[in-house]
């Protein structure tokens, strides 16, 4: 192995070449992929074989089954999150999947998006995707790695309407403290946040400088229809 | 993925559920990586050009995958 070939990669490629050194160590463990040493439920797995037992297997429907829908939106409901409706849920492949789906959908090319660090290594290959540009939001250990509102703030700009959200921080797994003080004026005042495919949200905040998205996707709301669905002043 | 309190901090929560999308993934806790389970919730306005999008890269989410989180969800013990 050259390890200097090795150092000169980023991104994904460093991430394959160095699981492909790994497989040459027997009792390796992977700490980078959320691997964990679980076992799924046994009620789980008969769920699913029963499922896979029925003689007709049509494809599900594209937003997911109606069953799972509505208990994603009773789980959310549950929380202080937005309130949503079966109909607002869609089952993806993986949180990955949607947060490729997020990203395709909120991004231009030149549109640069709010993102903590450290990060979620997907966040970039989805904004890159999109010809979009990471802006990274420096979190500190001392704050479980949230991110502060007023670094927040500070980075806003009528180009950076848009911030990824990660509670908890993944992968460094911190959570924001139930009693830490609420700083409501900065996310009030500006923008935005996403979660990972762990669990991210992603928002965007006043008014959108182009359109070119919207003509690929028709029904998602033009400039105008977004301001006036958001009173609240963008920055 | 792993279910966290946002102390009240999440963007819906302060008056953006307008302009929150929420991304998750479903069963990585119970050892479900693999199963490739994750969800959106948007406001309604976005719900449907977002299932366009999924339309166009997978048609759907593995069938199989979709009872079995359901179990998950249903009965989480």
């Amino acid at each position: 192995v050259n390890l200097d070939d090795i150092r000169a990669l980023d991104g994904a490629k460093l991430r394959y070449a160095l699981m492909d050194l790994a497989k040459e160590i027997p009792d390796a463990i992977a700490l980078g992929r959320g691997d964990p040493d679980l076992d799924a439920p046994d009620h789980v797995i008969a769920a699913a074989r029963a499922a896979a037992a029925q003689p007709l297997q049509p494809l599900a429907p594209i937003h997911g089954t109606p069953e799972l829908r509505a208990a994603i939106a009773r789980r959310a409901r549950a929380r202080p999150r937005p309130r949503r409706r079966p109909d607002h849920v869609l089952v993806t492949t993986g949180g990955q999947e949607g947060l490729f789906l997020v990203m395709e959908a909120l991004l231009d090319p030149g549109d640069e998006i709010l993102v903590p660090d450290p990060r979620y290594t997907s966040y970039d290959q989805a904004i890159e995707h999109c010809g979009a540009v990471s802006v990274t939001v420096p979190t500190h250990p001392e704050d479980a790695f949230d991110v502060r509102a007023e670094t927040l703030e500070a980075l806003i700009t009528p180009r950076r309407r848009r911030c990824c959200w990660s509670p908890p921080a993944t992968p460094p797994a911190g959570s924001s403290p139930a009693a830490r003080p609420r700083r409501s004026r900065p996310w009030r005042a500006s923008t935005a946040s996403s979660s990972s495919p762990t669990r991210s949200t992603a928002s965007s905040c006043g008014r959108r400088t182009s359109t070119s998205r919207s003509a690929r996707c028709p029904a998602w709301p033009t400039a105008r229809s977004r301001s006036r669905a958001s009173p609240r002043p963008g920055p | 993925v792993f279910e966290a309190d946002a102390g009240g901090r999440h963007p819906a929560a302060l008056g953006l559920a307008e302009q929150t999308v929420t991304i998750g993934s479903l069963g990585l806790e119970h050892g479900m990586a693999s199963w490739r389970l994750g969800f959106l919730a948007a406001p309604a306005a976005k719900a449907g050009p977002l299932r366009d999008f999924k339309q166009a890269l997978t048609i759907c989410t593995t069938n199989v995958s979709q009872w079995g989180a359901l179990a998950l969800e249903t009965e989480p013990s």
